[in-house]
C-alpha cells in the first residue's frame, strides 16, 4: 500500500461525515456542494435517489452536479470503487479539482467486513486524484467498532463547523494490517462436501464445475465459481505456502468454496487495489473475483490464510449480462 | 482438456490430425506400423516423413512385408512413399491452400505448393487412392527452440489441411526425450492428442466457417495463468496474415482466465490486429470489458 497522510501536498482528501439522518446530512453538505459549483469544481453526489434529488434541488445550479443514484441495496464495495474510478476518469477528475459527496449505504455487521476495506482502499486507489471525497454515514446505523474503522481510514472529519484533520488517521497502516484477521466463515464449522489437498488449478476447476452443476447452479454461477476457484488455487500455489487445501460445501442451492494455504496471506486490501498495467501478464484475478461475487471472505490466522466464497443461482449474471 | 479431443493413435477416422506422445523407439515402431497398415488397408497413400532411425525402421519393416516403397513421391502407383523431413512440406507455403511465394512450375503450382499436404492429397486421390496418410517421428525436429517455433507455425497449416482435404496425420514425439513442457508446446496446434498433452488446442476450422479476409481458428480446452504464455506464443507463430482481425471460436474453450485474455491482447498488439472471440460466454465477455482490453472484443453465440 502507499498512503498519503492527508497533510500538505496530499492529493486526495478523504473526509468522514457522521450525520443523524438524511435531513441532517443535507444541511451538512449543501453549502459544501454549492461552494464546489462556485469554484468550478467537478461535483459528484452519490447516494439514495431521494437524497441525490434533494441535493440537486437545494443547490443554486443543480444541473452542474453529476449524480449517481444508487439505492442502498444495490451497493457493492468492489463494484462501487471500480465504477467510481471510471466515472472520475470520464469527468476529467484527474486534472480538475473534484468534490464528491457519497451517502454510504445502511451498514450491516456482515457487510462491514468489505465496506471497511473499501474505505481503506479509497486512500490508495483514489490517491492520484485531486479529490475531496466525503463519505457520509448515518451515525444511527454504525457501531462503535465501525466508527473506529472509519476514523482510522479518513484523513479528515467534517462537521457543521467544516473539515478538521483527523489524528486517528495516523494509525492507518497498523489498523488496516489486521483487517483479514477475521472470524472463520460460518460454513467452516460444518463438514465439507469434499476436500482436495494440493490440487492443481485444473483439478480444482473440474471439481467445482462438477459440484456446481450437480447443485443445479445456472451456467453463469458455475462459471463464476470455477473462475474464482481457479484464481484462488493458482494464487495459493504461487504466493502461499503448502499445502493448498480446497474444501467445498453444497447446501440449499448454494456452493461455498474455501481455499487455504499455510502462508501469511495477501495484502489486507486484496482485490480492491489499483490494477496493474495492461502489459502485466496477470495480477487482476482477485479484483475480478471481488467484482463478480457478492460473498468473498478472507481470513488470516495462525494456521495460515483462507479465502472463502459462495455462489448461488444468479451469481455473476448481473455483471455478465 | 475435454476427452472429446483425445483419440488413440490408430483406428481414427480419416482427416484426423493427431499429436502422439510415445515413449521410446519400440513403441513408435509398433504403433506406427499399425497406423501404416491401417492406411494401406483403407487404400490410402501413406507418406512416411523420413529422417530419423525410427522412420527408417518403419520403412524397412514395410519393405520386408512386401510393400512397395519408393524414395520420393511420383505420379503413379506407389502406396507407400518416403520423403525426407522438410519444413517446407509442413509449411506448404504461407497458407493452408499451399499458396506460397515459391516459383511456379509448368502446371502453375509453386514448388512449395506441390509439396503441401493438400496438393499431395489431391495427387493421391487423382491416382485412385482414398486419400493421403502421413506418419512422422518429429522428435528431433522440435528439439531446438528455433526449429520448434517453425514447426508450430507449419503444424497449424497441416491441421488446416486435414480439415478440408483427405489427409490423415499422426505426429509422434518421444516425450521421454523432449519432456512434457516441450511436447505441450507442439501439441497445442493439433486437433487431437492421444492423452492430455496440452491444456488447450488451437485448432483449424473448416473452410466454410472462415470469413473472407479474416483468419479464423478455434480454441478448445482451458487456458489459465500457467498456460497463457503458451497461448500467446501459439498465436504469434500460427497467425502470419491476420487481415486485421483474428477470429477465434471459443465455443469449446471451457475456461479462459483473465491471464488468457491478457495474452490475446498482447498478441494482438504484437500482430497489430484485433482478436475477436466468437461464442464467448457471458463471463468472458464481461471480463473483456472489465479488463478494458482494446485489442480484444468478445461476442456471444450468434
Amino acid at each position: 500500500m502507499s498512503l498519503h497522510d492527508g497533510g500538505p501536498g496530499a492529493v486526495l482528501r478523504h473526509e468522514l461525515v457522521l450525520h443523524d439522518g438524511p435531513a441532517d446530512l443535507l444541511d451538512l453538505v449543501v453549502s459544501y456542494v454549492a461552494e464546489g459549483e462556485a469554484d468550478d469544481d467537478v461535483v459528484v453526489v452519490q447516494g439514495e435517489p431521494t437524497f441525490v434529488d434533494a441535493v440537486v434541488r437545494a443547490v443554486p445550479d443543480g444541473s452542474r452536479v453529476h449524480t449517481v443514484a444508487a439505492p442502498s441495496g444495490a451497493r457493492h464495495p468492489a463494484r462501487d470503487l471500480h465504477r467510481f474510478l471510471i466515472l472520475l476518469n470520464d469527468l476529467g477528475a484527474g486534472v480538475r479539482p473534484t468534490r464528491v459527496v457519497n451517502q454510504m449505504p445502511t451498514m450491516t455487521a456482515a457487510g462491514w467486513r468489505e465496506w471497511r476495506r473499501y474505505e481503506a482502499a479509497v486512500n490508495v486507489t483514489l490517491a492520484p486524484f485531486p479529490i475531496r471525497g466525503t463519505c457520509a454515514y448515518d451515525s444511527r446505523s454504525v457501531s462503535d467498532g465501525m466508527v473506529e474503522d472509519l476514523l482510522a481510514t479518513h484523513s479528515h472529519v467534517r462537521t457543521a463547523q467544516g473539515p478538521d484533520l483527523n489524528a486517528a488517521f495516523a494509525g492507518f497502516d497498523d489498523h488496516v494490517a489486521g483487517y483479514l484477521r477475521s472470524a472463520p466463515h460460518p460454513r467452516a464449522f460444518s463438514e465439507p462436501t469434499l476436500s482436495l489437498t494440493e490440487p492443481t488449478a485444473a483439478q480444482a476447476r473440474a471439481t467445482v464445475r462438477q459440484l456446481g452443476t450437480r447443485a443445479g447452479l445456472d451456467a453463469s454461477a458455475v462459471e463464476a465459481s470455477v473462475l474464482a476457484t481457479s484464481e484462488a488455487v493458482a494464487n495459493g500455489r504461487l504466493h502461499g505456502s503448502p499445502p493448498v487445501v480446497l474444501r467445498a460445501w453444497v447446501a440449499s442451492g448454494r456452493v461455498t468454496v474455501a481455499v487455504s494455504d499455510t502462508g501469511t496471506g495477501p495484502d489486507p486490501l486484496v482485490g480492491l487495489l489499483p490494477q496493474p498495467s495492461r502489459e502485466a501478464e496477470s495480477g487482476r484475478g482477485m479484483a475480478i473475483v471481488h467484482h463478480l461475487l457478492d460473498d468473498v471472505h478472507h481470513r488470516v490466522s495462525a494456521d495460515g490464510y483462507t479465502i472463502t466464497f459462495s455462489v448461488s443461482c444468479g451469481t455473476g449474471a448481473a455483471e455478465a449480462s | 482438456m475435454s476427452s472429446r479431443f483425445q483419440v488413440p493413435a490408430v483406428a481414427v477416422p480419416p482427416q484426423t490430425h493427431v499429436c502422439w506422445a510415445f515413449r521410446g523407439a519400440r513403441e513408435f515402431a509398433h504403433v506406427a506400423e499399425r497406423y501404416t497398415r491401417e492406411g494401406l488397408d483403407r487404400h490410402e497413400r501413406v507418406l512416411v516423413l523420413d529422417g530419423q532411425d525410427t522412420a527408417r525402421g518403419l520403412v524397412a519393416t514395410m519393405r520386408a512385408a512386401g510393400r512397395t516403397v519408393l524414395p520420393t513421391q511420383v505420379r503413379g502407383e506407389p502406396v507407400l512413399v518416403t520423403l525426407s523431413w522438410a519444413p517446407d512440406l509442413r509449411a506448404g507455403g504461407a497458407s493452408a491452400d499451399g499458396a506460397s511465394a515459391g516459383g511456379p512450375s509448368a502446371d502453375g503450382a509453386s514448388a512449395d505448393a506441390r509439396r503441401s499436404p493438400r496438393h499431395l492429397a489431391a495427387e493421391a486421390v487423382a491416382d485412385g487412392f482414398a486419400g493421403l496418410r502421413i506418419v512422422t517421428d518429429a522428435t528431433e525436429v522440435v528439439r531446438s527452440r528455433e526449429r520448434r517455433e517453425r514447426f508450430v507455425a507449419a503444424e497449424h497449416v497441416m491441421d488446416a489441411a486435414t480439415v478440408t482435404a483427405p489427409v490423415t496425420i499422426l505426429c509422434g514425439f518421444d516425450v521421454d526425450e523432449l519432456g512434457p513442457a516441450t511436447v505441450a508446446e507442439v501439441a497445442c496446434v493439433h486437433s487431437f492428442t492421444t492423452e492430455p498433452l496440452s491444456p488447450f488446442l488451437f485448432r483449424a476450422l473448416p473452410q466454410e466457417r472462415t470469413v473472407a479476409r479474416e483468419r479464423t481458428v478455434a480454441l478448445a480446452g482451458e487456458v489459465d495463468s500457467a498456460s497463457a504464455g503458451d497461448l500467446y506464443r501459439a498465436v504469434l507463430r500460427v497467425v502470419t496474415d491476420t487481415g486485421g482481425t483474428i477470429r477465434i471460436d471459443v465455443s469449446e474453450a471451457h475456461f479462459m482466465s483473465h491471464a488468457a485474455l491478457l495474452a490475446l491482447d498482447r498478441a494482438a498488439r504484437a500482430l497489430d490486429c484485433t482478436v475477436r472471440l466468437d461464442a464467448a460466454s457471458p463471463v468472458t465477455r464481461w471480463m473483456v470489458r472489465f479488463l478494458e482490453l482494446d485489442r480484444v472484443v468478445a461476442a456471444g453465440t450468434p
